[in-house]
């Protein structure tokens, strides 16, 4: 496990590679960061994904956790682009008879091939296709700055090779947790610098009570997540594979930048609105990254109707 | 682990997290005299008490309430963690958490800090079930502002002399032993001047009345004091350090409280769904929900209990514990009513329990520190926004 001196060191390396303009991937190779993920997956995942959030970045990083996810490939060279379900389903779980769209994360530009996985019944496969075999459309996205996709196979899909779509599942939402709690972090600090300057009635903002407590809720709902985050990768080596632990992550992500949002807005006042101020921007980000591999709203209907038909009550947390 | 007579015991201290829960699941599931409590719902206060501590001494006897205690306390050594666990798994094997142990949890650990001896002679008999001790803190006129406690304790010699009243005392009214936040100083003197005590509820001058929540439940007490004498032996903590020893357990009441009522939580959960005839989408949305802000509290819990564990202090951030605990414990019980409607207003099995402790869990935003005061604890101390 990484100490706080090595964090704050990475932390700030990262902050300075992020908004480079120069591709994360080569950055992140210039600092090494593969050995870092190797000695720590968790403190590495956490801090790249979550400073990915605060700088509101676009990068193939979340693809290369599913592509690790999903288990080992003799190949190299070959530039691979991930399909991640589109929204609204929260996992690859498909009729393979009818491939539906699938999402990539950014346009295929320098891809050789498109990985896409396939979760159907028991079988976790993933199918590989040519740029040519899909037809790529662009989305109306409420975050305007990410480049995500729609593809269409306009091929019938072959069988696959094995594959672990479900760990990959799991690993996409610890990191997409760090990356929403992160982007919603950067909005609660822009809220409490806001309010900590601006002045009406002859005092600051947040000397009011009413202010105070929302930005307070805000903290504790993103103090949340994080505890969730750190539990779901307790439980890696968990009979599922974590995967109940990374849903629950997952949720409590969601709802913290659903409940951030809601605070930061407020307190703003109709300057959070604008396009100009840079609010609006983690807020929609935050919001996009929620809905994709289920959003929190999917994952409570998912969990309450698995523990209504009998599934254990599990605590998650144990100290054992 | 040994087994003695056919019954499972626990050996010796000090035994490992992982085989500490292994011989205790081992007992809490083939022990057939612990039958009587499974599943039990007491018809009052009192009697639920008494089930308690009739449990507490069973656990005491064969060891495993003994792991996590110190010595001194009439333990086995171990820490806070040994503690989380027999919890969790009293819960989980469907065994009431004995009431007492919340306020053990709160009350032991500072007087194992701040006055070993008085904690030598008098904890073993409240870790074995053979009493229960009443926190006295709030006041009519100190609530969530704690520094303006009145009641007064005036030395005189090696004594004091104790005049006042005590509010909202959890379980007081059968209390055997109190432990009070009382002045010693000056009456302006707010957080400086006061000091903890140590008092037997028996003690001349001492009038104890249990109060009913609207449940009708006596889940709390009022406390009199009339020239009550302390011998200054009974001092916990230094004299008008009273202050640090309050916000020293306030990190327990905090932890190990939130931690322990996650597991019943657990446990209520598990009994709610039995209780399910029939159920739609919505129903189980909101019972995720509540389960989900149980499981949120464990996962921010798990690290100030290990903190707490391994000997640090927590400071403010058991704030954000103290504000998730509040929420679970609401969540859940508003989940039972709304999803059992309408049994709690009109009637129906079980209602008894679930009005109860629908009731008491609405004090879950007011005792030990309201959630407004949480709240302003974070926005000044994490936040550290300009104060209001």
């Amino acid at each position: 496990m990484m100490d706080e001196q090595l964090r704050d060191l990475l932390r700030s390396s990262l902050r300075k590679v992020i908004g480079s303009g120069v591709e994360l991937r080569r950055s992140l190779d210039g600092l090494g960061w593969s050995e870092v993920v190797t000695d720590d997956a968790e403190g590495a995942t956490t801090l790249l994904f979550t400073e990915h959030g605060r700088a509101l970045a676009c990068s193939r990083a979340l693809e290369e956790v599913v592509l690790a996810a999903l288990g080992p490939r003799d190949v190299t060279d070959v530039r691979s682009a991930v399909v991640v379900p589109m929204p609204p389903a929260p996992d690859w779980r498909v009729d393979p008879a009818r491939p539906a769209a699938g999402l990539v994360l950014a346009p295929l530009r320098d891809v050789d091939e498109l990985v896409w996985p396939v979760w159907s019944g028991s079988a976790e496969t993933v199918v590989r296709l040519a740029p040519c075999d899909v037809r790529v459309e662009a989305m109306d996205l409420m975050d305007g700055t990410l480049g995500w996709h729609r593809v269409t196979p306009l091929v019938e899909f072959h069988t696959g090779e094995p594959a672990t779509t479900s760990a990959a599942v799991a690993a996409a939402r610890r990191a997409l947790s760090a990356e929403i709690i992160g982007a919603s972090a950067a909005a609660l600090d822009l809220a409490c610098e806001h309010t900590s300057v601006r002045r009406q009635f002859g005092r600051e903002l947040a000397t009011f009570q009413a202010v105070r407590h929302r930005l307070a809720d805000a903290h504790v709902a993103i103090t949340s997540a994080s505890g969730a985050l750190s539990v779901a990768w307790a439980n890696t080596s968990s009979p599922d594979g974590g995967q109940w632990a990374a849903a629950v992550a997952k949720f409590e992500a969601g709802r913290a930048q659903a409940t951030v949002a809601t605070h930061v807005l407020q307190v703003f006042g109709a300057t959070g609105l604008t396009r100009e101020h840079p609010l609006h921007r983690f807020v929609t980000r935050a919001a996009t990254l929620d809905v994709l591999f289920g959003s929190h709203r999917q994952i409570e209907a998912d969990i309450g109707a698995r523990l209504m038909a009998g599934a254990t009550l599990e605590p998650v947390a144990e100290l054992v | 682990v040994t087994a003695t007579e056919g019954r499972c015991v626990a050996e010796d201290p000090p035994l490992a997290l992982a085989r500490y829960r292994a011989g205790l699941r081992a007992f809490l599931s083939s022990d057939r005299s612990l039958d009587a409590w499974r599943g039990a719902a007491e018809p009052s206060v009192e009697a639920m008490l008494e089930a308690h501590s009739a449990l507490m001494a069973e656990l005491a006897t064969t060891g495993w309430s003994r792991h996590g205690w110190p010595a001194e306390a009439g333990g086995l050594g171990g820490d806070l963690r040994h503690r989380a666990v027999l919890y969790d798994e009293l819960a989980a094997h469907d065994l009431p958490v004995p009431a007492q142990y919340a306020l053990l949890e709160t009350m032991a650990p500072a007087m194992l800090n701040f006055a070993p001896s008085l904690a030598r002679k008098f904890l073993p008999a409240f870790l074995n079930g053979g009493e229960w001790w009443g926190q006295g803190f709030s006041e009519p006129d100190a609530g969530s502002d704690m520094a303006s406690i009145r009641t007064q304790a005036v030395r005189d010699g090696n004594r004091y002399v104790l005049n006042g009243q005590k509010l909202w005392t959890t379980y007081g009214a059968t209390a055997t032993r109190l432990m009070c936040l009382v002045r010693t100083g000056e009456p302006s003197s707010r957080h400086r001047g006061l000091s903890m005590l140590f008092l037997d509820a028996d003690s001349p001058g001492v009038e104890l009345r249990p109060i009913a929540l609207a449940s009708g439940r006596n889940e709390v007490a009022e406390m009199f004091f009339q020239d009550v004498t302390v011998p200054c032996s009974r001092l916990v903590g230094a004299e008008n350090d009273g202050w640090a020893v309050a916000m020293y357990l306030l990190q327990f009441e905090r932890a190990s409280y939130a931690w322990l009522t996650s597991a019943v939580l657990l446990a209520q959960l598990r009994r709610l769904r039995r209780e399910l005839a029939g159920y739609g989408e919505l129903a189980a949305r909101t019972f995720a929900r509540a389960y989900l802000d149980v499981v949120a509290l464990r996962c921010s819990s798990i690290a100030t209990v290990r903190r707490l564990a391994d000997g640090e202090t927590v400071g403010p951030e058991a704030s954000v514990d103290k504000i998730l605990l509040a929420r679970a414990e609401q969540s859940v019980f508003d989940a039972a009513r709304q999803l059992l409607e309408p049994v709690l207003e009109i009637g129906g099995a079980g209602v008894d329990a679930w009005r109860a402790d629908w009731w008491y869990s609405r004090a879950a935003t007011i005792l030990g520190g309201s959630v407004e005061i949480q709240r302003s604890i974070v926005a000044d101390r994490l936040l550290r926004l300009p104060r209001e």
